[in-house]
């Protein structure tokens, strides 16, 4: 059996790392905390950046007074060619593959823009 | 076994018309689950009516009819079923044996793939979610297979059109798929559509229930506008960057889909499932007139004997 938190903290650590790999360059754990948003305090993202980095998964180099963290960078050119071409087969990926928005067609730009309209203001409305 | 025989057929056209309304009325999970339920049981049921239409013929093999102790004659004299309709039912049980067959190795195939994909994917540590360096906007989750669990991975291309609150909720979507075995879902249909191709027409519209489903979850993850504008942006960046991924044509959509997902969740969540009762009425109907008919098959050869005997 799994315990909840030990899931949780699981997400976490996805969180972190995809934001680590969205980054550009090396992130300082305040960044990082920017970066994932929600309610994560700063000690929490810092237990689980110890953690990666203890894994071997982030490695870390100084930047003033805190560390600066980014992914081990391990052949991820040729990882990402070969989800590439796993994303791009046709035929035989729909049970394998749940892709976020598929079917559309160039004629769909238009409605979609009003709809991203309506949502951004709704979004809005809620926030107030 | 006259007419009844057939319903399973009548009933698979019938289903099909309901489909596309299920897919959108009814809560999302609750759809998916009785679209699948529905697309397994009429297809085992044709399947069990064609066997049914087919059996005089070798019925009437020597060899079969000594083991059944009955007289092929009688059973060619007696027979409901026409000789040239068994003929045609035992032609369209091995063309669909060999589409199944087909489906089967596709799915193997894709399954193949994946493993390939996670053994590159471990690579990059072990996050479910990864960002792959890409300029095509892309997110996708990737089915989990015996001995690695699912992974989501979202393109550079998609995070940058999104906000915070938005790749949150597309994390959520992505996961969502894996959470609740979507995958399996697709493969179950797509085996179903195999042995019943009158059914295919349904994967879309399960694909579309599953979609709104991770939605729907992702939604109560985050909020609904905001999986919304997420949706609605994705879109249209996947638009602007010009390659669509080719979806093969039986299993597209119509374009609106997305816009209708998003429309969707601009508006208050589908409530009430009286409709996927009525639904799955049409798969216990189709599941009962099989078995009458398969009884009124044992009767018929039950008669041959008696009727040889006098």
């Amino acid at each position: 059996m799994v315990k909840p938190e030990r899931r949780r903290f699981g997400e976490l650590e996805s969180a972190v790392l995809a934001a680590l790999w969205a980054a550009p360059e090396a992130l300082v754990p305040a960044e990082v905390q920017a970066a994932i948003g929600g309610d994560l305090a700063y000690t929490t993202v810092m237990t689980i950046l110890v953690r990666l980095h203890d894994k071997g998964v982030i490695e870390r180099s100084k930047v003033g007074r805190a560390y600066a963290y980014r992914p081990v960078v391990a052949e991820t050119d040729v990882v990402a060619e070969q989800v590439r071409r796993l994303l791009e087969q046709g035929q035989d990926r729909a049970a394998v593959l749940q892709g976020l928005v598929e079917g559309l067609e160039p004629g769909d730009e238009d409605v979609l823009t009003v709809l991203l309209g309506k949502a951004t203001s709704a979004r809005g409305g809620r926030r107030r | 076994m006259n007419t009844i025989v057939y319903a399973p057929f009548v009933l698979s056209a019938i289903a099909l018309a309901l489909a596309a309304t299920i897919a959108r009325r009814v809560p999302p999970r609750v759809a998916a689950w009785t679209i699948s339920a529905v697309g397994v049981v009429l297809a085992l049921s044709s399947i069990g009516a064609l066997v049914l239409l087919a059996c005089p013929l070798p019925a009437r093999i020597p060899l079969v009819a000594t083991v059944g102790r009955w007289q092929p004659q009688s059973v060619a004299l007696r027979s409901p079923t026409p000789a040239w309709l068994s003929m045609l039912a035992l032609g369209v049980l091995g063309w669909l044996g060999c589409r199944t067959t087909q489906e089967v190795r596709r799915l193997a195939r894709g399954l193949a793939e994946v493993s390939a994909s996670h053994a590159g994917l471990d690579r990059c540590g072990p996050s479910e979610v990864v960002v792959v360096d890409d300029t095509v906007p892309r997110a996708h989750a990737i089915t989990r297979t015996l001995t690695r669990r699912g992974r989501v991975v979202i393109t550079s291309a998609m995070w940058d059109v999104l906000d915070r609150e938005e790749r949150a909720a597309v994390i959520a979507h992505e996961r969502a798929h894996l959470r609740h075995g979507h995958g399996l879902f697709v493969a179950v249909m797509r085996l179903s559509g195999a042995l019943n191709p009158l059914l295919r027409p349904m994967i879309p519209q399960l694909d579309f229930a599953l979609e709104r489903w991770a939605d729907e979850d992702a939604a109560t993850a985050t909020d609904r506008p905001i999986i919304a504008s997420a949706l609605a942006k994705a879109a249209i960046a996947a638009l602007r960057s010009g390659v669509t991924v080719a979806v093969p044509v039986a299993l597209q959509l119509h374009g609106q889909a997305v816009a209708e997902r998003v429309t969707a969740l601009l508006e208050e969540p589908q409530q009430g499932a009286r409709l996927a009762w009525a639904f799955l009425g049409v798969a216990v109907v189709a599941a009962a007139s099989l078995l009458w008919a398969m009884h009124d098959t044992e009767r018929f050869f039950e008669a041959v004997r008696i009727w040889q005997q006098r």
